[in-house]
């Protein structure tokens, strides 16, 4: 069986800016008038003790609902076991797989904040943008999902333009020692 | 230009594209020539306060209803345009 | 003139000399110092020539206002025209030239323009050099000469060898400016629990507190300051950042800020130059101080004239002496405070007042001094050349004349509150006329101006508001803390006397870095170009890099004077960003040539390197343009490419094309009012081509659309048309239908996507795919399936637009890489190979299909001879504005095919069509495609015709390229070139 082959296999590393093989991602949409109905569904399928609300992600032991949009929630963790298979009837929404075309870029919360910061325009300092925070927001010009985990920050970002991103991140990174202090 | 997203919060205008006058109603398909050609091309220019729709594409991607005044560049009443979702966006 | 620099004193580092040079020359000067300082006190009057006279200058200023000052700093790929010597900080090394002189500084050749001052007042280019003979071209030979006898410093034109960086910030309030006010403001509004930026254009923090003798709070004014900036910096909630100018305001509270981070030419290695901050603050206080006036009078721009506050400013804070013995002339209170200075550090000093009397302790404390002061008494004409040698002054008519020996002037006519950020959110400024001045304006907006930016003048009164402008905004913010009231503008003990000119002699400049004089300010007016905007743009008054700092409140009082209006009624011009210059690297950011937009990769990318792919850009993606064998040419490739393809078989990666994933129980329902043919009954496993219009009939994409699943279709688009595509899906369910109950989401990252066409496409497909039988019948022409290859779920979609047997297949794109592999292997082994965008669109032309050339937003579905295809059985987007009468017009340019009539003949795209015997206007239509067809053995287009084949089929046209002026016939055919009743596509 072929292997999956990931966007930044064999780029240049640096210790803080690290590829994160999340190998789920799963969109779950809802039908305006039967969202609470499937968040709540979803929560306890996943043994969550609740649903996120707007910019906000709830993390399990095994996978993690984000609130992406009003009508979406992405379940975004490891595999899923062999019988899980993401599903929702008909009137109540749909489901689309996304494991491929978002892949994460975890930047290490030492220089998360001072190193995002100098691409994107949403206030990523610890106390506006804490541990389960969720912004969608363009990086270099993309959109990109961030989300705040308690070792560091999350860019969830679309397949074709993770290496372009990986580049960005990592060498403004290797630029921070002899950039002037903030 | 700042615009606050009713999901996201104040974002910079860059990641929002603008989508046209939101006083337009649009017909039913099938409707007359006449109704369907004040639709595509008959606006109004005023100064002041004008409604727009806006598409918040560069984040959560909902399309968006705002006041925004022609002179001042002020923005209020912000809303998304779907109006079941209201209740969804808090 | 002949400054130097005192033995001690100043807010310098002795023991940190620094080496610098100005013309080559080597100079010393210390840490602390500006450029200016240091060549005053190197006794280096003369530093350049000015902008159309080619007059000599010297040093005006001290800060931003300054008008003559303008040096190259660096040299090379570094150098920096146009630097204002006077807020340049000194650092190892710097070099320093002058600007707009030859051969050199003292003697400049272009000191000859004066003599043509008569040919080159204001508009002159309006007005003069027309002639001789009535020729219109003798104002073009003789602008060639104007123009380079003009002007300040040169650039480089090499690329900029530095590096910058962007940073995004936030605040509640930003301050801008730490002089006593901004200070005050930044305390209270932290120390209320406001998270402050401070703002700094200077090296260092204090602003007029720099220059301050007096005591404040009982300690001095340096020992103040160090205790603020301590408190300051030990402060949590506050990030100061000096060397750091805020350029411009824009809407709803952004900021833009430029950070100087580069201090020495030797600490170039890896950090950057320079920093822009883009600001998001909730309220702003503006503290940046009062820039000086000059006064109007002969020769006032002589090296050795200076605004009285700078002359202070080089005595105490620089330990600068501009001149053994000065005369101060004034119309107001304020100079009275540098008078005593200057006379207290041993300079001879003379203050003559153009009032007839003033009183009160700044006059007191000058005459303790000993500082001489005539009353009544206006400056008329400066002496001497290159350095002043004495200043004649008289009464306001001319009488009672003498003449002053002195080496130095100080000028000041009054003060203009620096509130420029406020007025670019269009706030107009308010005249007073008790304080000459033009005051900040009343506004909704969440600035506000404090301290000498709003006309407070005295020192207390400026603390108290900045005090009162920090508590203001923790209070708009929510913070419960006492508010102390502003205190008025204001705050002198005699009231300022607008100065008056009645016999000025000689030159007399009102902009002086623009060289405009009196006398053009006159003639203007007496022209009629009276209006703020008009006189501007006629004289050039205030379009410097200074931006009319020190000119335009002058030049408003004299268009008022001469037209016997109030300044109120005669108006400003208007402030715009930047408030100064900009570096234009800083604001091209950190990675400017290749990575200033991002990239887009194919999942199938690296292996198409490694086969050698030749990349080309479509918008961010980067796709194979063709497979070069050896050093073959694109002509020859794809030549190659597409008989390979029509002979055996070849691979396409195509997963660039935009697919978006319809989902739902209105999904069918929703795309049948999207496209315009039907989608509602589309079975399960089938695709379908499709079209969209616009709203107003014209077509905006093609592509085809699968049924994948009962409440599931998977759109696809052209890679150009992805994005709006997916936009309009969203706002139609958004906006228009928001009850159905449908879902569009992009996939187009999800999937790989290979396209395989040729002949032997079965052969290569049917040894590694499982799950699906490929023979005709189990798999029609349109069909969709789902199977795996090497155990991983594919989609495989029997589609083709080169007229060949083919299939598109599908993988989840992390598998993509292999999948392609593994064809490419089992296409080599069939003679075939893989093929690139330029034979996908080449083949696509052969059959003529459109291939995104002729979908330009003007064409419609009958243009492109797609008219069939409209469904009269629905409504759908477009259906009923398609129908306007001129969009149905027979005239229309219409899709047709080309050949050329002599063979051999090649194609060119973009070409006009036209009867031979009409080569006008815009002809009769326009080629959209051509390539050489391998299959037909000669050259094709596709073109769009008005009349189309209806009209023109058989008939012989023109195609002329007026560009490169080549023109040959052509014959007008069906786009049809190969296998018209598609045998090939059904087999």
């Amino acid at each position: 069986m072929a292997k999956r082959i990931y966007p930044t296999e064999g780029l240049a590393t640096v210790s803080e800016v690290t590829y994160q093989p999340s190998t789920t991602v799963v969109q779950y949409h809802a039908w305006p008038q039967r969202y609470v109905e499937m968040a709540g569904t979803l929560a306890a399928q996943y043994k969550l003790s609740t649903s996120p609300t707007p910019g906000k992600a709830v993390c399990g032991a095994y996978a993690s609902l984000l609130r992406v949009h009003p009508q979406r929630l992405w379940l975004v963790g490891g595999d899923l076991a062999p019988d899980v298979k993401p599903d929702l009837p008909p009137d109540i929404g749909c489901v689309q797989d996304l494991s491929h075309a978002w892949h994460t870029i975890q930047v290490d919360s030492s220089i998360a904040s001072q190193l995002l910061n100098q691409f994107v325009s949403v206030n990523l300092v610890p106390q506006h943008f804490p541990v389960d925070s969720v912004a969608l927001t363009p990086l270099h010009g993309i959109g990109v999902v961030l989300w705040c985990r308690p070792g560091g920050i999350s860019v969830l970002t679309p397949r074709s333009f993770a290496q372009s991103i990986w580049h960005a991140l990592v060498e403004t990174r290797r630029r921070l020692p002899s950039q002037k202090p903030l | 230009m700042r615009i606050s997203c009713p999901f996201c919060g104040e974002r910079d205008h860059s990641e929002f594209t603008y989508g046209g006058d939101a006083s337009v109603t649009f017909p039913e398909l099938d409707a007359s020539l006449e109704e369907w050609n004040d639709a595509v091309y008959i606006r109004s220019n005023p100064k002041g306060v004008l409604r727009e729709k806006w598409q918040h594409s560069g984040g959560c991607r909902i399309w968006l209803v705002l006041e925004r005044d022609t002179l001042t560049h002020s923005i209020s009443q912000v809303e998304p345009v779907r109006l079941t979702i209201s209740e969804l966006v808090k | 003139m002949t400054a130097f620099r005192f033995e001690v004193g100043g807010a310098l580092d002795r023991d940190r000399p620094v080496e610098f040079s100005f013309n080559g020359r080597r100079l010393q000067g210390y840490t602390g110092d500006t450029l200016a300082s240091a060549l005053l006190a190197n006794g280096e009057c003369l530093v350049g020539r000015s902008f159309k006279y080619h007059r000599p200058r010297g040093i005006m200023s001290a800060g931003l206002e300054e008008t003559s000052a303008l040096l190259t700093v660096g040299r090379g790929a570094s150098a920096t025209p146009n630097t204002l010597a006077t807020t340049e900080e000194l650092c190892q090394g710097l070099e320093a030239y002058s600007q707009h002189c030859w051969p050199s500084l003292r003697f400049d050749i272009g000191v000859l323009n004066q003599l043509f001052t008569p040919f080159l007042g204001a508009g002159f280019y309006y007005k003069t050099f027309m002639g001789p003979g009535k020729t219109s071209r003798s104002w073009m030979f003789y602008e060639r000469f104007i123009r380079r006898a003009a002007g300040l410093g040169r650039a480089s034109r090499e690329p900029d060898p530095d590096r910058y960086e962007n940073v995004e910030g936030f605040c509640d309030l930003l301050v801008v400016g730490a002089g006593p006010a901004g200070l005050e403001a930044a305390r209270v509004a932290s120390g209320a629990g406001l998270n402050v930026i401070l703002v700094e254009r200077d090296f260092q923090l204090g602003g007029n507190l720099l220059q301050e003798t007096v005591p404040i709070e009982d300690v001095t004014a340096s020992a103040w300051l160090a205790s603020r900036e301590r408190d300051l910096r030990a402060s949590p909630n506050i990030r100061i950042l000096t060397r750091t100018t805020a350029f411009g305001i824009y809407d709803h509270g952004v900021v833009g800020l430029v950070e100087r981070l580069q201090r020495s030419p030797g600490e170039l290695d890896n950090t950057a130059r320079e920093r822009l901050w883009t600001i998001r603050a909730k309220r702003v206080v503006v503290a940046a101080g009062a820039i000086e006036r000059p006064l109007i009078f002969g020769n006032n721009d002589r090296p050795g004239v200076m605004l009285a506050s700078s002359m202070r400013s080089y005595a105490n804070r620089w330990a600068v002496a501009a001149g053994k013995s000065a005369v101060i002339v004034t119309n107001n209170d304020s100079a009275y405070i540098a008078a005593r200075d200057l006379a207290k550090a041993g300079i001879f000093t003379i203050l003559v007042d153009a009032r007839e009397k003033a009183s009160g302790s700044m006059v007191d404390a000058a005459l303790a001094a000993d500082v001489e002061v005539r009353f009544g008494r206006v400056p008329l004409r400066a002496k001497g050349r290159n350095g002043v040698t004495g200043l004649q002054i008289g009464d306001p008519n001319g009488g009672h004349a003498e003449i002053i020996r002195c080496d130095a002037i100080g000028m000041s006519g009054g003060w203009s509150p620096t509130q420029h950020l406020l007025s670019q959110r269009g706030v107009r400024p308010v005249w007073s006329d008790e304080l000459a001045a033009f005051l900040p304006g009343e506004t909704r907006e969440p600035i506000r101006c404090v301290g000498a930016a709003s006309g407070v003048w005295g020192n207390d009164e400026c603390r108290d508001s900045g005090r009162a402008g920090g508590a203001e905004a923790a209070i708009a913010l929510g913070k419960t803390i006492v508010k102390p009231g502003f205190p008025p503008a204001g705050g002198w003990d005699n009231p300022i006397r607008q100065h008056v000119l009645n016999s000025i002699k000689g030159k007399a400049f009102v902009d002086v870095q623009n060289d405009v004089t009196l006398g053009d300010i006159i003639l203007s007016t007496s022209e009629g170009y009276d209006a703020p905007e008009l006189l501007k743009r006629y004289t050039t008054l205030g379009m410097g890099t200074d931006q009319g700092r020190t000119s335009a409140v002058n030049a408003l009082a004299l268009i008022a004077k001469m037209r016997g209006r109030q300044i109120s009624e005669v108006g400003t011009t208007t402030f715009r960003p930047p408030f100064a210059p900009v570096s234009i690297g800083v604001l091209a950011g950190s990675d400017p040539g290749q990575r200033l937009y991002p990239t887009r990769r194919s999942p199938v990318h690296n292996a198409s390197i490694s086969q050698g792919a030749n990349m080309i850009e479509s918008g961010f993606w980067l796709r194979s343009q063709y497979f070069p064998q050896g050093a073959e040419s694109l002509e020859a490739g794809y030549q190659r490419e597409m008989r390979m393809v029509r002979r055996s078989v070849g691979i396409c990666d195509v997963s660039s094309f935009g697919k978006i994933s319809v989902q739902g129980p209105d999904a069918g329902e929703f795309l049948n009012r999207v496209y315009v043919n039907a989608f509602k009954s589309l079975p399960v496993g089938k695709a379908r081509y499709g079209v969209m219009l616009r709203d107003d009939g014209l077509a905006m994409d093609d592509g085809t659309c699968w049924r994948v699943g009962e409440f599931d279709y998977l759109v696809t688009t052209t890679t150009a048309c992805a994005g709006k595509v997916l936009s309009w899906l969203e706002e139609l369910l958004e906006t228009r239908w928001p009850d159905l109950r449908a879902s569009a989401t992009s996939v187009t990252e999800q999937w790989a996507a290979i396209s395989i066409a040729g002949p032997r496409s079965r052969e290569l497909l049917e040894p590694i795919i499982t799950g699906m039988k490929l023979d005709n019948d189990a798999f029609p022409f349109m069909g969709v399936r789902e199977g795996k290859i090497d155990g991983v779920d594919c989609r495989v979609a029997r589609i083709s637009f080169s007229g060949e047997l083919g299939y598109e297949v599908y993988v989840p794109a992390d598998f993509g890489e292999n999948t392609w592999n593994l064809l490419l292997t089992g296409v080599k082994g069939l003679g075939g190979g893989p093929y690139g965008t330029e034979t996908l669109d080449a083949l696509a032309i052969e059959k003529g299909h459109i291939v995104g050339g002729e979908l330009d937003g003007r064409s419609t579905l009958d243009d492109l001879g797609l008219g069939r295809m409209a469904s009269g059985k629905k409504p759908f987007v477009g259906s009923v504005m398609r129908r306007r009468p001129e969009l149905c017009n027979d005239n229309r340019a219409q899709l047709v095919g080309l050949v050329p009539v002599t063979d051999g003949e090649t194609f060119e795209v973009g070409s006009i069509l036209c009867q031979q015997q009409d080569l006008s206007g815009h002809g009769l239509g326009w080629v959209t495609s051509a390539i050489e067809s391998p299959s037909l053995g000669h050259w094709i287009g596709i073109g769009m015709l008005n009349g189309g084949l209806s009209k023109w089929e058989g008939r012989t046209l023109l195609a002329d390229n007026p560009i490169r002026g080549v023109r040959y016939l052509v014959k007008v055919v069906s786009p049809h070139f190969i296998d018209p009743e598609g045998k090939r596509l059904h087999g």
